[in-house]
């Protein structure tokens, strides 16, 4: 059984069979997906075929009646993205924001992890000779991981107590950063610098 | 072929206009700003505030995807540095989720006025559009037709 039958199955459990494929049809075309390809794309649709069924079952209902998908669909993904240079902090930022449209994070939600990878690749760049930057979709939850070899960050304490005034932003950027996240993680020393920020509803 | 060329971006000060509107100078940032950017774009803002003298500088932001902390320096200086040459800032155009992006990381724009739009910025600096009154122009037209004086408008 495919997708789409899978799917039409556990709906006409809740509500019509012409309701059902009514719902996931006009779903599918919202959502720009082809019945073919649902196998693939489910993750894409399902919010909207939540959408559709939430008309008939309310939204907590909706949600009830295609749990089994939600949990097995989030599309997990790792990036790796190298940044050395203003151009590739560009990708990086654009890449992110794939990645959060891929994940269903709210347009928030994106411009803040987009944010976040703006802020640690621009201090890369400029005062650590390049790093790398990793993104991870978990569940809703991006984590964001900003790699580097550099000469580490000093003053972290007086950073964060807003007593550093830094004039070439790094601080600055860092106090940022650290209030958008919702987990905050960061050891720096000589040999280099890892921050580990995390980002969702 | 500079950097930026090869790059394929082409001649920075092709894309960074500065706009005189009357007695406002318009300045709109679009896209992300790579540091050479900002430094061209500071640069022609900062003539353009000694040439002209405006009354105002407005900063539009509708165009950026995306205002960091960086950013917010650039425009900082920019509007302290229009400020030393006589004309106060306002910026504008800035969306819900930059907003609240700024907010949550504490930036705040000390002595640059903000507004939603680049509009009510202008107004703030006293430029207002005159609106054409309709049953003025239609007494105009129908004078045009019947007599040959110009009719005389007046404005209130």
């Amino acid at each position: 059984m495919n997708a789409y039958e899978q799917v039409l199955k556990e709906l006409r459990q809740h509500i019509s069979p012409i309701n059902a494929r009514s719902v996931i049809d006009r779903a599918l075309t919202r959502a720009g997906v082809a019945p073919g390809d649902l196998d693939a794309q489910l993750w894409r649709a399902l919010p909207e075929i939540e959408r559709g069924a939430a008309v008939f079952l309310g939204a907590e209902g909706a949600r009830t009646a295609l749990r089994t998908f939600t949990s097995t669909s989030q599309s997990d993904t790792k990036v790796s993205l190298p940044v050395a240079t203003e151009p590739d902090l560009a990708r990086a930022r654009a890449r992110a924001r794939t990645l959060c449209e891929e994940a269903h994070l709210g347009t928030f939600s994106a411009q803040t992890v987009v944010t976040v990878v703006s802020e640690l690749g621009r201090n890369m760049v400029m005062y650590a000779g390049g790093g790398v930057i990793e993104l991870e979709s978990q569940n809703g939850i991006i984590v964001i991981t900003a790699r580097d070899r550099g000469p580490g960050i000093p003053n972290l304490s007086e950073i964060f107590a807003g007593s550093y005034k830094s004039r070439t932003g790094l601080g600055a950027g860092i106090r940022g950063v650290r209030k958008l996240a919702r987990k905050f993680d960061i050891e720096s020393d000589a040999q280099g610098t890892t921050i580990r920020v995390e980002v969702g509803r | 072929m500079s950097a930026n060329e090869r790059a394929g971006y082409g001649r920075i000060s092709d894309r960074t206009p500065v706009l005189k509107l009357w007695d406002v100078l318009l300045v709109t940032v679009r896209g992300e700003l790579m540091d050479v950017e900002a430094e061209v774009l500071s640069a022609e803002v900062l003539n353009a505030v000694h040439r002209w003298g405006p009354r105002g500088l407005v900063i539009d932001l509708s165009g950026a995807g995306l205002v960091d902390s960086h950013l917010c320096r650039v425009i900082a200086d920019i509007a302290q540095a229009a400020a030393l040459m006589g004309t106060p800032s306002a910026l504008s155009g800035l969306g819900p989720e930059i907003a609240l992006a700024l907010e949550t990381m504490g930036v705040s724009f000390r002595g640059v006025q903000v507004t939603r739009t680049a509009e009510a910025a202008f107004e703030l600096f006293g430029v207002v559009p005159a609106p054409i009154d309709d049953e003025e122009a239609e007494e105009a037209e129908e004078d045009e037709e019947s007599s040959t004086e110009p009719e005389e408008r007046v404005e209130p």
